[in-house]
């Protein structure tokens, strides 16, 4: 993919394709041009695709919880996750 | 082979028209990426036999066409993702009928790319929090004015940076959009257009100006091509 996540400082720009998924779903179904001016695309298909990008990044984020979680802690309890 | 005349066609792109896709590209379904010359312009179709219904493996393909429209030189203009026609002369006459604006539109995004900085307030990321229906009037009048103020104070931060960073990448942008929604914590996205002589210079600047800039996150990506900077 052309796009990259940029080389700003590392502390301060995560690295992560998430966000680049995000920033691609939202240019390419919000953004670019219309040409038909009537231009039909299914609201619940367009929800059906913020709900699959959520999925994606909430799997994302516990993924990286997951990782930053120290193997020994023990979790909070059953709903953790 | 040229689109015939009554198959529907999925658009991907205007690009000038001496612009053909490279070989093989596959598009939408795994369909082949063909040229259709529009006037003094040429669009990027794959034969669909109706509207393909958004999902990320559509949205990713469909950027990778547009993508390969990109070069040193010029940018095409990429199309919103659901533009499908029932046949090839719909989609000649929708086309025609704006091509001088396409024209120009096309001669100001040569060279150029998009990049996307997101500024996000990590004391930010829950969302305020909003009356509940069963508390008492005042209570639920406090919190309401509460929750807006809330709401102006993050618009007014997000006014500020991007003003502040406008100022700072100058002229590095040649144009840029602001969107002050704040989703998830997001304080203000902005897109800008950014020459590709000047992609290092304006990566240094949006650096500077993150780390200078110590109590949120920023969040840069790119290049793009040039979606928020088409109608």
């Amino acid at each position: 993919m052309l796009a990259e996540m940029s080389d700003v400082p590392a502390a301060r720009a995560p690295a992560d394709d998430r966000y680049a998924l995000a920033e691609l779903v939202s240019r390419v179904v919000e953004r670019g041009a219309v040409i038909t001016g009537d231009l039909v695309v299914s609201v619940a298909g367009v929800d059906l695709l913020y709900v699959a990008l959520d999925v994606v990044l909430a799997a994302t984020d516990r993924l990286e919880e997951g990782r930053r979680r120290p193997v020994a802690e023990p979790r909070d309890g059953p709903d953790d996750g | 082979m040229a689109p015939t005349m009554d198959e529907g066609l999925h658009l991907y792109c205007l690009v000038e028209p001496d612009r053909s896709p490279p070989e093989g590209l596959r598009g939408l379904e795994d369909g082949a990426v063909r040229r259709l010359d529009v006037g003094r312009l040429a669009a990027w179709v794959t034969a669909l036999e109706g509207r393909p219904s958004p999902s990320l493996e559509r949205v990713r393909r469909h950027n990778r066409v547009v993508e390969a429209a990109m070069s040193e030189s010029s940018s095409p203009i990429p199309v919103r993702f659901g533009e499908w026609f029932g046949s090839r002369e719909e989609l000649l006459d929708a086309v025609r009928e704006d091509e001088g604006a396409y024209l120009r539109r096309l001669e100001g995004l040569r060279g150029a790319v998009e990049f996307g900085v997101r500024v996000v307030d990590p004391d930010r990321s829950a969302p305020a929090e909003r009356p509940g229906a069963a508390e008492s009037g005042r209570v639920y009048m406090e919190r309401l004015a509460r929750a807006h103020a809330e709401e102006r104070a993050a618009r007014g931060d997000a006014e500020r940076l991007a003003e502040a960073l406008a100022a700072h990448v100058g002229s590095l942008a040649r144009d840029a959009r602001v969107d002050l929604r704040a989703p998830e914590g997001g304080l203000v996205s902005v897109a800008h257009l950014v020459a590709r002589a000047d992609e290092a210079a304006y990566r240094r600047a949006v650096g500077e100006f993150a780390e200078r800039t110590t109590d949120v996150q920023f969040r840069v990506s790119g290049p793009w091509p040039p979606y928020s900077f088409v109608e």
